[in-house]
């Protein structure tokens, strides 16, 4: 630092506020200058708040939507038993009534009995 | 154990005042320096500590306020005197040159390079005034003002050319 930089340094010294200077800082925040209230919009509850409900928005709307995959699920289980009961009933009085050689099968249960692997891809078993 | 932060701790009045007592002194040199008048610093000076007061909570250690007033203190020196535009700066070439030439410890030399430093633009002004009253490296400066490193070092050696070509006359 050569004698210029060393006169400006001097000159610019760090020079004290009048007397007082702290004391006149605190009475303004003593009126209420310093702390101003913090707008609603930023308190940090409301953040908090705010993620909270997002989080739980978003553990309903996924359960929500298991919910609904298991009742399709068991609707088409329901289905699907329900024709292989139809399949297995049909072919049992046509097994019965060919072992008692009674009668011959009804029109609607040989239909059924007729062609079962047809209804199992309908079933989609 | 949870450790108190002492800067948050400063919230009550009685510990804040002696903050400011504590950095008053940094804040107001570099206003008046910058503003070259000593009631619109010390005005400044209290903006710069009543918004300290509401942001304490957010400053994590001594050396966190001391940059923070820094920077903030810059910011609001700017801001003053783009809004005192009816208070032009004094061109370089319109500050009387001295008659003789004076020593370095000579109070009317340290108030003409004041009066020198006060001409400079905004930026260069508070360059010089981190440089010279803060002892700042340029790289901090750098970090207060949101600058380039080599901005800084260009800025300062250009100001520093012009003080030093106005104020030729003068002894060192």
């Amino acid at each position: 630092m050569d004698g210029f930089e060393q006169a400006l340094k001097e000159g610019l010294r760090r020079q004290t506020p009048d007397e007082g200077f702290a004391a006149r800082v605190c009475a303004r925040i003593a009126e209420g200058h310093g702390a101003r209230a913090r707008p609603w919009w930023r308190l940090p509850q409301l953040r908090w708040g705010t993620a909270a409900a997002l989080g739980l928005a978003m553990l309903v709307g996924l359960r929500f939507w298991q919910v609904r995959q298991e009742h399709a699920r068991a609707e088409m289980a329901k289905t699907q038993v329900m024709v292989a009961l139809r399949i297995a009933g049909a072919k049992m009085r046509f097994a019965q009534d060919r072992v008692r050689g009674v009668s011959p099968p009804r029109k609607a249960d040989n239909r059924l009995a007729g062609d079962p692997e047809k209804h199992k891809t309908e079933a989609g078993l | 154990m949870v450790r108190a932060n002492p800067v948050v701790a400063a919230t009550d009045l009685g510990d804040f005042a002696a903050l400011v007592r504590e950095h008053q002194a940094m804040v107001f040199s570099l206003a008046y320096h910058f503003l070259r008048e000593r009631a619109a610093a010390e005005e400044l000076a209290q903006d710069v500590f009543l918004q300290l007061h509401r942001c304490l909570d957010r400053l994590e250690s001594p050396a966190h306020v001391v940059f923070w007033l820094r920077r903030v203190t810059a910011h609001r020196c700017i801001d003053a005197a783009r809004r005192r535009g009816r208070r032009p700066e004094v061109p370089l070439e319109e500050v009387p040159e001295a008659s003789e030439p004076a020593a370095v410890g000579d109070p009317l030399l340290r108030e003409r390079l004041r009066k020198l430093v006060g001409s400079l633009p905004e930026q260069a002004r508070l360059i010089v005034l981190l440089r010279f009253q803060e002892d700042l490296e340029p790289a901090e400066i750098a970090r207060v003002l949101k600058l380039r490193v080599n901005t800084v070092k260009s800025q300062l050696q250009r100001a520093l050319t012009a003080l030093r070509q106005k104020a030729g006359s003068l002894e060192w």
